[in-house]
């Protein structure tokens, strides 16, 4: 049993990231509901240091790869060197053997190294060669993409998209966010706040969060969300134009253990519907096709999702 | 003074004679639209309404951002549709309009969604809706309201930068009323060449009663006496729909909407609504203890 309660891991990271509350709150949770999140959004809004701060926090082994389009699957899962000396083969591990891997800007890579890490992300495991090696535990995937430059990128596929627990938009911080950061920054140095929380008591976390009750009607609730994505047509015209493709029942599965975390970093045993509903966006948005229409009008993605859940009559 | 038509006598009584034609003028033209409505009226519906709420869903709108203004009303009876009046939107601009109307198994929800817009930013108070009806429950004419709604319009334009902005509007609006001040004056001296119309009584029109619905209030404390008795998860939820349509909430809002979009609400409401949350979803361990907590928090509001 954890004696760290899970609102200090958010505490310690707000010390060092202004603002940016929703990334801050999504990794803790990602980290608590054993997943992995995507970060959207243009450069220098502190994606990789929020990356940085959580791992430090958690005293756990950071890495950091940088996606190219040169990039190989054996430089992200490891590989089998010969060593001349004594005429053998031994396994060089790669950096995603480590507890939060930062990948930096994942669309660079090109489709076989992003399913390399497909496996990673879901099986908890690698293959290099012929061996199987099981991933640290925790272990958790934060990938970063940059929506301004689509130059020399490689769009994600759903597969992978899926496996994702949740998808953040980072967005600009406000005015006197803004000040807060120059204060911070450009005043003083700001070095992250280490050994917050174990990688015992994530675990514990987790534990936790799978004891968390959640009611029936929350369950219908959750139900009822994920199937209207599939039938956006009863909405009208003005939102199935843009729909082609519902949330899968991953995505079920993502809203019930998101509420949960959320409903821990709360201090409750229960989930409420605000739970679910706050959760609602960050799964859908990257597990909804939307069609080509929404591009071509410049229709933003998070209304469709916003007008599908609000949808929905809470319970 | 029936000589009012006279020309010496208008002459020598201007002032008087004046201000009786305009009063009378004027007392014709409401006759003549109330008995116009009296006559295009439809009757009223008679109806149990036992809920009528108006709700949006940003408290802080931002200017030139579209949200949304939600109205729900529950009756009794099953209606295909409902004469809500919408109030005056002033500083905002209707983009849409959705009503849905569902047939639930204790009457009809109805629910309107407009989306609108706010072109300057500042302080803007919505008036309640409402409907006019007979009250199923008397008999008697009423107009029901719905609670009415303060939002505060963020970004954009303010207030204060419109005049400006509208200074060849007031030119325009100026003009305007110099031409119909013109033709009122013309109208009222033909008006004196003629005999005047005998004026006819006729009896006032009865106006529906205007009355919040009082009801719900009665309904939570009937509620609450039931919770109390029985202590079930089921009276903890139908205690909870009513604190939250005491606070002007509908079923469909989550709870921090509910706090978000009434940032006024009393901090005993506050703590009573989100007793009866967690009544109402924790496990079964700890719903005595929640129990406990929303009898406590419900007796703190004074039923």
């Amino acid at each position: 049993m954890s004696t760290v309660r899970p609102r200090a891991l958010l505490d310690a990271i707000a010390r060092t990231i202004v603002g940016q509350r929703d990334v801050v709150e999504s990794l803790a949770i990602a980290l608590i509901a054993d997943g992995h999140v995507l970060l959207e959004g243009p450069p220098g809004l502190a994606k990789t240091l929020a990356c940085l701060t959580l791992a430090t926090a958690l005293s756990g082994e950071f890495k950091r790869i940088q996606f190219t389009p040169d990039l190989l699957p054996s430089d992200v899962v490891g590989t089998r060197i010969f060593n001349q000396r004594d005429a053998t083969f031994t396994t060089e591990r790669g950096p995603i053997f480590a507890n939060v891997v930062l990948a930096d800007e994942i669309n660079r890579a090109p489709a076989k190294v992003q399913s390399a890490l497909l496996e990673a992300m879901q099986e908890r495991q690698v293959t290099i060669h012929r061996e199987t090696h099981a991933l640290p535990d925790p272990f958790v995937v934060m990938a970063t993409m940059n929506p301004l430059d689509s130059d020399g990128t490689y769009a994600l596929p759903f597969a992978q998209m899926d496996r994702f627990l949740l998808k953040v938009d980072v967005g600009y911080p406000s005015h006197d966010e803004e000040l807060a950061i120059l204060e911070r920054f450009a005043m003083r140095d700001t070095v992250p706040a280490g050994g917050v929380a174990s990688l015992q008591d994530v675990l514990a976390w987790r534990d936790a969060a799978r004891a968390i009750h959640v009611d029936e009607k929350i369950k219908r609730y959750i139900v009822d969300l994920v199937t209207l994505t599939r039938r956006a047509q009863t909405l009208g015209e003005s939102v199935a134009r843009y729909v082609e493709r519902g949330a899968s029942p991953r995505a079920t599965l993502a809203l019930v253990n998101v509420a949960r975390a959320r409903a821990l970093l709360d201090d409750r045993d229960f989930v409420l519907p605000d739970d679910v509903r706050l959760a609602a966006a960050g799964v859908f948005r990257h597990r909804i096709g939307f069609s080509y229409r929404l591009l071509a009008e410049r229709v933003d993605p998070n209304d469709i999702v916003d007008a599908l859940v609000s949808a929905v009559k809470a319970p | 003074m029936q000589n009012v038509c006279s020309r010496n006598g208008l002459i020598s009584r201007e002032s008087r004679t004046a201000s009786r034609v305009a009063a009378r003028c004027a007392t014709a033209l409401v006759l003549a639209l109330g008995l116009a409505g009296l006559a295009c009226a439809d009757p009223l519906p008679r109806l149990h309404i036992t809920a009528l709420t108006l709700a949006s869903d940003r408290a802080r709108p931002q200017a030139e951002r579209p949200f949304h203004l939600t109205m729900f009303a529950h009756v009794s009876e099953r209606i295909d549709s409902l004469g809500v009046v919408l109030p005056q939107l002033s500083g905002l601009e209707i983009l849409g309009d959705e009503r849905h109307v569902v047939h639930t198994k204790d009457g009809t929800d109805y629910r309107e969604s407009l989306t609108i817009v706010a072109h300057v930013s500042g302080p803007i108070d919505v008036q309640p809706v409402y409907v006019d009806a007979i009250d199923g429950r008397d008999g008697k004419p009423k107009r029901f309201l719905s609670n009415p709604l303060h939002l505060l319009v963020t970004g954009g334009m303010s207030a204060a930068a419109i005049p400006a902005a509208n200074a060849f509007g007031g030119i325009f609006l100026f003009a305007g009323v110099c031409v119909v001040g013109a033709l009122a004056v013309v109208l009222a001296l033909r008006r004196r060449a003629r005999p005047a119309a005998p004026v006819h009584t006729v009896p006032a029109m009865v106006l529906p009663q205007a009355v919040p619905i009082r009801s719900v209030r009665d309904e939570a404390r009937d509620a609450f006496a039931v919770l109390q008795r029985e202590r079930t998860r089921s009276a903890a939820m139908r205690l909870r729909s009513l604190l939250r349509r005491m606070v002007g909430a509908g079923d469909g809002e989550t709870l921090s909407e509910v706090m978000r979009t009434r940032p006024a609400l009393d901090p005993r409401q506050r703590a009573a609504l989100t007793a009866a949350e967690r009544a109402v979803f924790t496990d079964e361990t700890g719903f005595a203890g929640a129990l406990d907590q929303l009898i406590a928090c419900v007796r703190g509001l004074a039923l």
